[in-house]
């Protein structure tokens, strides 16, 4: 991390480090000199972010409440679009083709918000403010991850797989719809290719809020399939993946997501 | 006075602006060159704290101080021993439930959780610190402070905060009077005080076996949904809270320790 920005390595060390760590030990882990772990400390100990002595050599430092009290002030003031908008946004520039934002209420999964990336030629951008059908996406498949393979069952009970709209590769049973689950399991993230809609893919994960790996939402990329095929899939997969970590994040200790 | 760290700064500055602010505004809240904050603003973007909607454009906080904030609460067990009790309240209240920590004699909000779902939301904007003359977290605290304490912390803040709603105390006479109650009662109850239509009630957290502060949980909602009837409702469940937060909390980082 540059040497202009070291008071930032020095309060992420500190998260991970509840108890605090000596300053020597800061100063190595970092590799920043003593005299300049030193300043910046004592610094961030006058702003307040860090509690700890600079007079004694044995004290530790660590975090006070102040970083994640700024944090939780910020999320107060920006509104829900404000925060979630410029994630997607990102995404959609990064991997030129339509991000979109579902949310968990109760047995359903609504979309709320999307984020078109590719800016001309073949575009995929489907009718918005629905909820999603499960089975056949790459959303609702992301969501069905997060559940056993018996909460799917009952939850797809009354599910009609006969529906005639939906693409030639949707799922028609649910011992099909467990198959591609477990295959996204295993990958990491969900996909499905003519099965939403013909001549689109879609790949998605859960948003998924800590403590107690709640999931409360997904975030999918969707684009036609003959340019969102398997390799670019994986391509994307990192940046879809931190996109929804940083979901999950900004709904950390708000009402961010009820709220929609 | 050690000069706060400028990376720090332009965190701070751009917290209170949500909508972002251009490079030059944030140049001149720095007291240093244009191009010695463009390297700093660059920087923070390359670890992801910042974004700039299109070159040229404003510059914003990405959701990466949240995530740090929020990593931070987990590995110091706040999320998995605290998050879950201040949770419960939410949802025995249907109200806005605030953890807030005493941190040097300042009250930091640290933990909120929405029980409201649906209907009349009550979210305010408000800032890292809590104000202690006008919110029923600062009466809570000061509530349970000697007096000469509590003076001292309310003399640093000042009474004259702006916005505050038609009941906020406009004299340290009347914003004793308001702590009294708390005392007698064990609950700070305001009415119209920090925003109007909005009432509040909150009690202090204690660390176990004394009578020394760590915090305080409000509960606070719509004053048409929040009426004194429904308060004492939920005197007990945010006396349990409280209790609860102590109890299980007592010994974790985010709180002074004895």
């Amino acid at each position: 991390m540059s040497s202009r920005i070291r008071s930032i390595a020095i309060l992420e060390l500190l998260t991970g480090h509840p108890w605090g760590l000596k300053m020597p030990e800061i100063a190595s882990k970092l590799a920043i000199p003593l005299p300049a772990t030193t300043r910046v400390l004592s610094s961030l100990v006058a702003s307040g972010y860090i509690l700890g002595s600079l007079s004694g050599k044995e004290g530790a430092f660590r975090l006070s409440p102040k970083l994640p009290a700024l944090g939780l002030a910020f999320l107060g003031a920006t509104g829900v679009t404000d925060l979630v908008q410029p994630i997607l946004d990102d995404l959609a520039k990064k991997t030129g083709e339509l991000v979109r934002l579902a949310i968990i209420s109760g047995e359903k999964l609504t979309w709320v918000a999307e984020s078109q990336g590719a800016r001309s030629g073949l575009l995929y951008n489907p009718e918005a403010g629905k909820d999603v059908y499960l089975p056949a996406s790459a959303n609702g498949q992301a969501w069905l991850c997060c559940l056993s393979d018996d909460q799917i069952r009952r939850m797809m009970e009354h599910e009609d797989f006969a529906r005639p709209d939906v693409g030639p590769s949707a799922p028609r049973t649910i011992d099909a719809l467990l198959d591609a689950i477990s295959c996204a399991r295993e990958r990491g993230f969900a996909s499905v290719r003519d099965s939403y809609t013909i001549g689109t893919s879609a790949m998605a994960v859960a948003i998924v809020r800590q403590p107690g790996n709640v999931p409360i939402g997904t975030l999918s990329v969707a684009g036609p399939a003959m340019r969102l095929n398997e390799s670019r899939m994986r391509e994307v997969f990192p940046w879809l993946s931190a996109s929804a970590r940083e979901l999950a994040a900004s709904s950390a200790s708000s009402p961010l997501f009820s709220m929609i | 006075m050690q000069p706060t760290d400028r990376a720090v700064s332009v965190i701070e500055i751009l917290a209170r602006h949500a909508f972002g602010l251009p490079l030059s505004e944030i140049a001149d809240q720095l007291s240093i060159p244009r191009s010695a904050t463009h390297r700093l603003l660059a920087d923070l973007r390359d670890e992801g704290y910042v974004r700039q909607d299109y070159d040229g454009g404003a510059y914003r906080l990405t959701a990466k101080l949240v995530a740090v904030g929020y990593e931070y609460l987990s590995a110091a067990n706040v999320s998995s021993r605290l998050q879950p009790i201040i949770d419960r309240l939410a949802e025995q209240t249907g109200e806005l439930v605030v953890l807030a920590v005493v941190d040097r004699g300042k009250l930091l909000r640290l933990i909120k959780a929405q029980g409201a779902r649906g209907g009349l939301l009550y979210n305010p904007d408000e800032g890292i610190e809590v104000y202690l003359p006008a919110t029923s977290n600062g009466h809570a605290y000061l509530s349970v402070l000697e007096e000469d304490e509590a003076l001292q912390l309310v003399a640093r803040q000042g009474m004259n905060q702006e916005g505050a709603g038609k009941n906020a105390p406009r004299t340290i006479r009347q914003l004793f009077e308001y702590v009294e109650r708390a005392r007698k009662t064990g609950i700070a109850r305001i009415f119209d005080v920090w925003v109007d239509g909005t009432s509040a009630m909150a009690s202090p957290v204690l660390r176990p076996g004394s009578r020394i502060p760590l915090g305080t949980i409000s509960v606070a909602g719509p004053t048409i949904r929040m009426t004194s009837e429904r308060m004492d409702q939920f005197a007990d469940a945010l006396k349990d809270a409280c209790k609860a937060v102590a109890e299980t909390g007592f010994d974790l980082p985010i709180f002074e320790q004895a």
